[in-house]
């Protein structure tokens, strides 16, 4: 599958470095995804071993408690992080904002629960300045769970129409099975494309 | 002084941003369209037809011609997210309605969502662009043939226009889109959207 996603990727970012931030509220199967695409190990990190920016080392004692992923693929920095919860870490989130090309937003499409959630946190790191062009891609993750809601309904959910200015668009997933992953990063490689021509 | 120069420089210079929806039923080719127009107005390489996906959410494509710029927004078109397209329609200045002019199956779908866009009080004086789209195929219908069949009856109280094009070739896109821009220009509705965005010229 790292072929499939050097197939698409290559031709999109060249050699410039770039950064995919794979978002979502805690359990929405974000690892999931990023084993599920095989691109390379999954580094989880605990603030000890931050593979953060210079800026950020300086902070690393008070950093406790947030836990970034990452997955170098070529050019291509992968990280995941979790939404909601402290907010005294969200600071640092800032960190990783630079460079940004791209938000992959996984949800848990069967947690009505916490859809409310969900929304507020994806619209709330959608304000962040630095993030304002990247494109967006939601994953209606979990659809293989009885009573998961489909994308349209996901999409009412999140209230994605009040994205205006940048391009969106959501598939629904099943990171388990691995649906859907690939259709989305086809739309992803290719909206990076347009976006860049 | 300098301030108020300036500002009156950008008054009229400024060109205007006018929001264009790109709609229609599923596989109708919006997005082919998009790129299509991409390509046509920044002579860059759009994305070409075999490397397009149905769009599920949305595509944006900005351009400028002399007078204006221009953002297109492309929706997708499938049934169950047919619901999103309302919520685009209060900053929209104008509509381009695709219709897969080859495809008569899909004639009926189209034509009912089509009155479903027109009825929508948010749209109201909404300039309407209709493109008899898949001029390249064989057995595709004249933008004339789609409009007798299509016998709108909501299209009095708007401009309106059907043209042949071909998202595939081009063809009959850059005056369907010399058309929208004109219309757009002179538009009530244009004004309307101005005022609400607060004079800033940003609309």
């Amino acid at each position: 599958m790292g072929i499939v996603f050097t197939r698409l990727f290559s031709s999109v970012f060249g050699n410039r470095e770039a950064r995919i931030l794979v978002l979502g509220l805690d359990n929405a199967g974000k690892t999931t995804i990023l084993y599920r695409l095989q691109m390379g190990e999954v580094v989880s990190t605990i603030p000890s071993g931050f593979p953060a920016p210079d800026s950020l080392i300086f902070f690393l004692p008070f950093a406790i408690g947030f836990n970034v992923e990452t997955v170098q693929y070529n050019n291509i920095k992968f990280q995941v992080w979790d939404l909601g919860g402290q907010t005294s870490i969200r600071p640092y989130w800032r960190c990783y904002f630079p460079n940004t090309q791209a938000i992959i937003y996984v949800v848990d499409s069967s947690d009505t629960d916490r859809l409310v959630t969900a929304k507020e946190e994806f619209h709330a790191i959608l304000e962040e300045d630095e993030l304002k062009g990247a494109v967006v891609l939601v994953y209606a993750n979990k659809q293989d769970l009885p009573g998961a809601l489909d994308d349209a309904a996901i999409t009412e959910s999140l209230e994605l129409h009040k994205i205006k200015s940048r391009q969106w668009a959501i598939f629904k997933t099943s990171a388990i099975k691995g649906e859907g992953l690939f259709e989305g990063l086809d739309w992803l490689s290719n909206a990076l494309k347009s976006k860049s021509s | 002084m300098f301030s108020l120069a300036y500002g009156l420089w950008k008054y009229i210079f400024n060109k205007t941003e006018f929001h264009v929806l790109i709609l229609g039923v599923d596989k109708a080719g919006k997005t082919t369209l998009l790129e299509k127009i991409k390509s046509i107005y920044l002579k860059g390489e759009g994305l070409t037809p075999d490397r397009i996906v149905p769009t599920v959410g949305l595509n944006i494509g900005r351009i400028e011609d002399a007078n204006a710029k221009l953002v297109f927004w492309d929706l997708g078109g499938q049934v169950g997210l047919r619901t999103i397209w309302e919520k685009y329609y209060q900053e929209a200045h104008a509509i381009i309605y695709v219709i897969d002019a080859a495809a008569a199956s899909s004639f009926e779908d189209a034509k009912s969502a089509l009155e479903k866009v027109l009825r929508h009080e948010d749209l109201k004086g909404a300039p309407l662009l209709i493109f008899a789209n898949k001029q390249d195929l064989p057995g595709v219908i004249t933008d004339e043939e789609l409009a007798r069949y299509l016998q709108l009856k909501e299209l009095d109280e708007r401009p309106y226009k059907f043209q042949a094009v071909s998202a595939y070739d081009g063809r009959g896109i850059k005056s369907g889109i010399d058309w929208v821009v004109e219309q757009m220009e002179r538009s009530k509705r244009t004004e309307v959207l101005r005022a609400r965005a607060g004079l800033t010229g940003q609309i």
